[in-house]
């Protein structure tokens, strides 16, 4: 059961990656191309997922904003997890005064809703992919500060953290080889959250005009486009409310299954169970 | 209520069994008879009486124990058998009545009085609420029944303590509290799940004690679960010995444990402490320089403060004291938990900083910081009291026993043959190197644990409760374990216990720890046959001696120390927690043994 969601979440997460390579070199339509004679035109032969309010091929369009969203996503995932660990994991390990000082700047960034921070960044910037990346890892780095910090914080006291300094390891030591590999349940179930958190608000942002900016299509922002035509043409939401589902899902049970995989004690029961 | 008892003292006839289970099989899932947990049970508990349940975990005894009710862990079921309370079978009651049974007729106490108490509530909400439930007494009715409980189970001004919070309380006193709460529901059968095992030597006693008086008292018939022998010779009339999901043997105490019939029941009796020849062990003076020498050590733990402005409360872990291990000596430091044991060990090791005092190793201070803490490493190791967090669990054991290799310079083939060289010593084989830490019984972790700390060839090994989360047959094989390697090595061992029969065997000399203080040291014969302070004797009075008589006959009873007499105008120092420490000394009675003393 666990080997058939990992191959799932792989196999939408590959198909993901290849429709963005895809996209680069061949798409059936130019996703920028209007045609004011077949506007809104429901999914036929000749477009498979029928036409924007501006007569624009939606199947180009998507594939077009696959590569957008994955970067931005990743990226974002990425840089905070980067940023994030290593704070978290110092200020856990370290205690005291470096600890109290980055849990109260964290915390009081997380008090107020993470888009409301994007909101605050890019209205100072203007709005661009990098602008928006940054913006986003910003607002999601204090969750993964606060995750790592307190796995590692509970981690610490035990007893083979002990054993390890006595070996003559040290503090960097102990923390790389000891403390890290076993926060990496929490963080990976945390970083597939965020993920699909990340794709969920760009859209918003799309939608609010700030994210990646027009004509370049993103999923997020199809699906918010698509919101004045929900009576007239409902594909226009459904197709990328469809893609950023499998989009999600997949990479929701692809981080499951890498978990497991890296658990020895997890990886002894899926063993069990295919035997 | 009246008439319920009467009706009930129609079945309670002396001679009529109060419990009577009958071929009783229980597993998990589809399993069949032959592969149930527990197979073919048998056992009748009369009123009034206590019957012990004795096993090791895994046993199945706490699965017995919790189908009588009606508790049995999801997945679990009686496959076949009877269990016969009052004339009704357990097992065949459905869930309304299995609750009702619950309480009112069989009351269960726990080995945990910290988790088995809502920290949430306060403990009188907690006693009369059941109470309430079960006998539709009126509030004000079942206050005034905790608070006769409460007074008879010892725990001072009742009223006031009612509206306290579990967290307030010691162990000992949050067991006598359930204790309280469970019998003043008056049940007919009381299931006692280990339950002195978390609390400390002195109280365990009044405990046990208070429980049958109690239980005596309501006529009601107790089933003990335990691994404690002691505790079963002292306290319980009959005896049922598991193994591996059977009862191996049963009858009463005077008859099982004298004359056991079963192999398994003399495993359990010969990993007892017995009444060995410690005249052998080497006088002191035999042994070599001191390794390790403490000098007035003391630890003080800063506390919590009330507010950012005001002083700390400091809780002074170890008081001024000193204390030399000899090379190729072994030590033993016994007290129960917070008697600063754990926290010398700690400061010898670098775990727990010094407040005052030096710690001198091979007669230079100790360094624990930059190139002087590599160099101890290979020195001094350690061996953890928990073989489960003190392994990482996504560590292989090759690489875990390998850890203090780090940096000796040794090529990866010399590592590899040094770690499996270790390992053999340790008693495990070489394909355990692949393995992870979570495919290891708790006896297998603790010989890895063992085998880390020796990969070093360490001249100081401090084994923290080394055995105590062990079973009772595993603890006698890793304590072997340790003592014959300290004899081929002659490392010195400082080894750390809470059960002074742990260390009967293994130490030269023992020192008896108390509130952070040394009440008591010497070698390890005049500590077990001439134990002068109170404490240290209610520390062998908690662990009884097996003897085996001329005609095989085993023995189990309590050792009769004969103390030495304190010089006149002195007393033996009764540490109270909050008592100003000034005036006390430690008097020499000959031959090294010490006792602390404050004027009379």
């Amino acid at each position: 059961m666990r080997d058939i969601n990992m191959v799932v979440g792989a196999g939408l997460c590959l198909l993901w990656l290849l429709v963005a390579l895809l996209s680069v070199v061949y798409m059936p339509y130019d996703p920028l191309a209007m045609a004011l004679d077949g506007r809104l035109r429901p999914p036929s032969v000749d477009h498979w997922m029928g036409t924007d309010q501006y007569g624009r091929d939606l199947l180009s369009r998507i594939l077009a904003a696959s590569g957008v969203s994955l970067m931005v996503s990743a990226l974002t995932v990425l840089a905070a997890f980067t940023a994030g660990v290593l704070i978290g994991a110092i200020a856990g390990y370290l205690g005291g005064s470096f600890d109290r000082l980055v849990m109260v700047v964290a915390e009081s960034f997380m008090a107020f809703p993470s888009l409301l921070l994007v909101l605050l960044f890019l209205s100072i910037s203007g709005p661009s992919i990098a602008a928006v990346i940054l913006a986003l890892s910003i607002a999601f780095t204090p969750m993964v500060i606060r995750v790592t910090r307190s796995s590692v914080f509970s981690l610490r006291e035990q007893q083979f953290i002990e054993a390890a300094r006595l070996s003559g390891s040290s503090k960097s030591a102990v923390l790389w080889r000891h403390l890290l590999p076993n926060c990496v349940s929490p963080l990976s179930i945390l970083a597939t959250s965020m993920f699909a958190n990340v794709l969920l608000v760009e859209s918003a942002l799309s939608f609010l005009g700030l994210g990646v900016p027009a004509p370049q299509a993103t999923w997020g922002a199809l699906l918010a486009d698509s919101r004045q035509y929900l009576a007239v043409a409902p594909w226009l939401s459904l197709y990328p409310g469809v893609v950023i589902t499998l989009a999600v899902v997949g990479v929701n049970l692809l981080g499951d299954g890498l978990r497991d995989l890296v658990d020895p004690r997890l990886r002894q029961l899926v063993e069990g169970q295919n035997a | 209520m009246s008439t319920q008892r009467a009706a009930r003292s129609i079945f309670s006839s002396p001679d009529e069994p109060l419990l009577k289970l009958c071929d009783t099989y229980i597993g998990f899932g589809t399993s069949t008879l032959s592969e149930a947990t527990v197979r073919r049970a048998s056992l009748e508990i009369r009123p009034g009486s206590v019957a012990a349940l004795v096993g090791e975990s895994g046993s199945g005894k706490t699965l017995l124990a919790k189908s009588l009710l009606g508790l049995l862990p999801q997945g679990a079921r009686v496959l076949s058998g009877s269990a016969h309370l009052l004339g009704r079978d357990i097992f065949r009651l459905d869930a309304t009545e299995q609750r009702a049974l619950r309480g009112a007729e069989v009351g269960l106490i726990l080995q945990e009085p910290l988790t088995a108490l809502n920290p949430a509530l306060k403990i009188g909400r907690q006693m009369t609420e059941a109470l309430v439930m079960h006998s539709g007494s009126s509030n004000d009715a079942a206050r005034s029944e905790a608070m006769r409980m409460l007074d008879r189970v010892g725990i001072d001004r009742p009223t006031t303590r009612m509206g306290q919070y579990p967290h307030e309380f010691s162990g000992g006193m949050r067991q006598r509290i359930m204790i309280a709460a469970m019998l003043m529901l008056k049940p007919r059968l009381l299931i006692a799940d280990e339950p002195t095992t978390a609390i400390d030597a002195q109280a365990q006693r009044e405990v046990m004690a208070l429980m049958l008086g109690l239980v005596r008292e309501i006529e009601a018939a107790m089933l003990l679960i335990t691994h404690d022998l002691g505790v079963v010779v002292d306290y319980a009339d009959s005896v049922f010995v598991m193994e591996r999901g059977e009862l191996v043997e049963s009858g009463q105490v005077a008859d099982c444990l004298v004359r056991p019939q079963h192999e398994y029941t003399r495993r359990l009796l010969s990993a007892l402490p017995g009444e060995r020849a410690v005249e052998s062990a080497s006088p002191v003076s035999d042994k070599g320089d001191p390794c390790l020498q403490l000098k007035e050590v003391s630890v003080v733990y800063p506390g919590s403060r009330a507010w950012p402005w005001s002083r700390r409360d400091s809780f002074p872990a170890l008081s001024p004291t000193s204390l030399t291990l000899h090379r190729g000596e072994v030590l033993s430091l016994v007290g129960e938990s917070g008697s600063g044991k754990t926290t010398l060990a700690r400061s010898v090791v670098g775990l727990a900083p010094l407040s005052k005092g030096e710690i001198l190793f091979d007669g230079a201070p100790m360094l624990h910081s930059g190139m002087g803490r590599r160099r101890l490493a290979s020195a001094i190791q350690m061996v953890f009291q928990d073989p489960y967090s003190s392994l990482d669990p996504r560590w292989r054991v090759g690489d875990i026993v390998a850890e203090p290799l780090r940096g000796s310079g040794l090529s990866q083939a010399q590592i590899k043959q040094v770690v499996l060289d270790s390992l053999a010593a340790c008693g495990l084989q070489a394909d355990y190197v692949e393995r992870f830490p979570h495919a290891l019984s708790g006896g297998q972790r603790q010989r890895v644990g063992i085998a880390r700390a020796l990969v070093v060839e360490p001249e100081l090994v401090v084994a923290d409760e080394p055995v105590s989360a062990l079973d009772l047959t595993v603890q006698a094989q890793i304590l072997a374990l340790i003592q014959k390697l300290q004899e081929d090595r002659g490392f010195s061992l400082l080894f750390i216990s809470h059960d002074l029969s742990v260390v009967e065997q293994i130490s030269d000399r023992v020192a008896v720890m108390r509130n952070g203080r040394i009440v008591e040291r010497g070698r390890t014969k005049d500590i077990f046959k001439h134990a002068t302070h109170p404490y240290t004797k209610a520390l062998l009075r908690a662990s009884p001696v097996l003897g085996i008589d001329t005609d095989g006959a085993y023995r189990l009873g309590p050792r009769q120390p004969q103390a030495r007499s304190v010089p006149q105008g002195w007393r033996c120092a009764e540490l109270a927690r909050d008592k100003f420490d000034g005036g006390l000394k430690e008097i020499d009675l000959g031959d090294g043994h010490q006792v602390l003393v404050e004027e009379a």
